[in-house]
């Protein structure tokens, strides 16, 4: 059985419609209008125990108020939530026992005590027996080196110390689940280097069922095997990485360094090559992979030119998932190589 | 042990206030100012005359002056800010955060407000007490009417604390809690008794006071310490009333809480 399973999943939020001007507004003191925006429409999929799913997608798509349905602090509109086989907003506090959660832009310590303090309170919160809660922190304190600041007060540590904290304490209690929503907004590359390798771990070694939001392209090329592109609300692309990337990462750029200066030709044209930044005898190419090899250009070139040097670069992810934005504003309708695959 | 949670939840609290302990002498020094004009207004009102009738027979200066000091002493702990805490909490998106710990929001906020309870009976209750008994003369309650009495203030804390969180809670609908919260005051100031005592007070506003749960907070704690109300039955009886008042209003927050919850919407993010 899934350990999550989100079925037609809804959330519209009601809003009051502002009104500029003296007499609109004034009205409004009287009648209120409402408008309804809905932030999550329809958005179905299943996590199993053990998956790192990278939840992705444009600010405002919706990615936090999924999140927030599925710990149990908002309640659908319509569809179901369910998570352990409880739904969590009608079980809040039996479901809290059993996940973790860290959101980025809010801290879940004790603001003006020492971190230990609240790291301690954890182990009363969740029932952690002593031996247990010892080994944990003596765990999470060689990866996330702790010992530095936890005898501060949390007002006065930095992002990365106060992460790192928030992780540590969303994770003492050895959660089924946990959910972390921007855990790598701000930081620097060797904290969050420090944080993916954590949470590595944490997944290798206890099967703990991460659920990720972030916009680091980086965090899902090192953590994820599963990715889920929402936008406007909707459930876009729920597969894994590599097929997203065989998708819209077809597009491949090749770097050709050569002795004169290259020529454009109509004849590479024809094959699907385009030409783009040239300079002096510099020159980038860009190809579709699977329409043509790489060796087959490389080969045409070499046969005319004396060639320095060549790089062949894989198109990054974060150009993918723009790739994909722009397929999804041309086509609006999903891709799911889910249902491709199961075709 | 859910019980040890509550203790580390309000030590944790208790320790953030010691972190402002630099407050103590500016607060030590505003409440015995005004206790000092509340005792002089008494003086000034009872003129030459040494008793004054009322509602529950004579009462003489010294006793308004004991009222005085024990309804101060009440207050310093009858304050507190849960609605502002809950409006905050509401208002930043911050209650996302409470709301993952496998806890009731409500218990989170009561070891709050309790640790910082803890914090002001030691820093300024005790300090408060100590020169209020220098510096004027106060009556002391029997025995039994004593425990009766911290019964009946432990009753009231309880009472004061569901009233704001109520209150509190209106935060989920409408972000007025500020004005709300004035409006409580005067009603506080006034039916609670913690200024004029109900003793004083005509015949309509006594009958007013009844549909309020105020005055067990302030006015009848304090006739008990001072002896003005005595026997089981009307001890128990007061009792009997917070009680009531505490399940109404658990009950109303159950109901305020279940439609709360539906309609939040998590500020930022």
């Amino acid at each position: 059985m899934a350990l999550i399973e989100v079925e037609y999943l809804r959330k519209e939020f009601k809003r009051q419609k502002r009104k500029d001007g003296f007499w609109p507004l004034m009205k409004s003191l009287v009648h209120r209008e409402y408008e309804i925006k809905t932030a999550v429409e329809n958005i179905s999929f299943t996590i199993d125990r053990g998956e790192v799913v990278g939840y992705i997608g444009p600010n405002g798509a919706g990615k936090s108020t999924t999140i927030k349905m599925m710990v149990g602090i908002l309640v659908p509109t319509s569809g179901i939530v369910r998570v352990n086989g409880l739904v969590p907003y009608e079980n809040r506090i039996e479901n809290a026992r059993r996940i973790g959660a860290v959101f980025g832009q809010k801290s879940q310590l004790w603001w003006d005590t020492p971190v230990i303090e609240s790291l301690r309170l954890t182990k009363y919160m969740y029932d952690i027996p002593n031996d247990r809660y010892e080994r944990n922190m003596k765990l999470f304190n060689d990866v996330l080196d702790l010992d530095e600041f936890k005898k501060v007060a949390v007002r006065s540590l930095s992002l990365g110390q106060r992460m790192r904290a928030d992780l540590c304490a969303a994770l003492l209690h050895d959660p089924d689940i946990v959910y972390l929503d921007e855990p790598t907004i701000g930081l620097d590359v060797v904290v969050k280097e420090r944080i993916r390798q954590f949470i590595r771990e944490i997944n290798r070694e206890r099967g703990t069922t991460v659920i990720l939001t972030t916009h680091d392209m980086a965090d899902i090329e090192k953590l994820c095997s599963r990715v889920m592109v929402v936008d406007h609300g909707k459930l876009m692309y729920d597969g894994n990485l590599e097929t997203l990337k065989n998708d819209f990462g077809n597009m491949e750029k090749m770097e050709v360094d050569t002795d004169e200066p290259f020529a454009m030709s109509e004849e590479l044209r024809r094959m699907g090559v385009a030409f783009g930044l040239t300079e002096e005898n510099r020159t980038q190419l860009t190809y579709d992979k699977n329409s043509i090899n790489s060796t087959v250009i490389i080969k045409w070139i070499m046969e005319r030119y004396s060639v320095r040097d060549f790089i062949v670069k894989e198109t990054e992810i974060e150009q993918i998932i723009r790739d994909l934005y722009i397929h999804l504003q041309q086509q609006g309708t999903p891709v799911s190589a889910r249902e491709e695959a199961l075709i | 042990m859910r019980l040890a949670l509550y203790r580390e939840m309000t030590l944790n609290s208790l320790r953030t206030s010691l972190a402002f302990r630099s407050e103590v002498i500016l607060f030590l020094f505003g409440q015995l100012l005004r206790l000092f004009v509340q005792v002089y207004i008494w003086r000034a009102l009872f003129a030459n005359s040494t008793e004054l009738s009322s509602q529950s027979g004579m009462i003489t200066l010294s006793e308004m002056i004991t009222y005085s000091v024990v309804s101060t002493a009440i207050s310093v702990f009858a304050t507190n800010d849960v609605i502002f805490r809950v409006s905050r909490k509401v208002s930043s998106g911050e209650i996302a955060m409470d709301l993952i710990k496998p806890m009731s929001f409500r218990s989170v906020l009561f070891c709050q407000t309790l640790g910082v309870n803890v914090y002001r009976i030691l820093f300024e209750l005790l300090p408060l007490m100590m020169v209020s008994l220098i510096l004027f003369g106060v009556h002391l309650p029997t025995l039994a009417n004593g425990l009766a009495f911290l019964g009946l203030v432990v009753g009231g804390l309880i009472l004061n604390f569901l009233i704001t969180y109520a209150i509190g809670l209106i935060a989920f609908w409408y972000i007025l809690v500020w004005q709300v919260n004035t409006v409580l005051d005067g009603l506080i100031r006034l039916l609670s008794g913690a200024f004029i005592p109900i003793w004083f007070f005509s015949d309509t506003l006594v009958k007013l006071s009844y549909f309020f749960p105020f005055r067990l907070i302030y006015y009848e704690p304090i006739a008990v310490f001072l002896g003005k109300t005595t026997g089981w039955a009307n001890l128990l009886g007061l009792f009997a009333q917070q009680l009531a008042w505490i399940v109404g209003l658990l009950l109303l927050q159950r109901w305020m809480w279940g439609r709360a919850v539906r309609r939040l919407v998590v500020q930022g993010g």
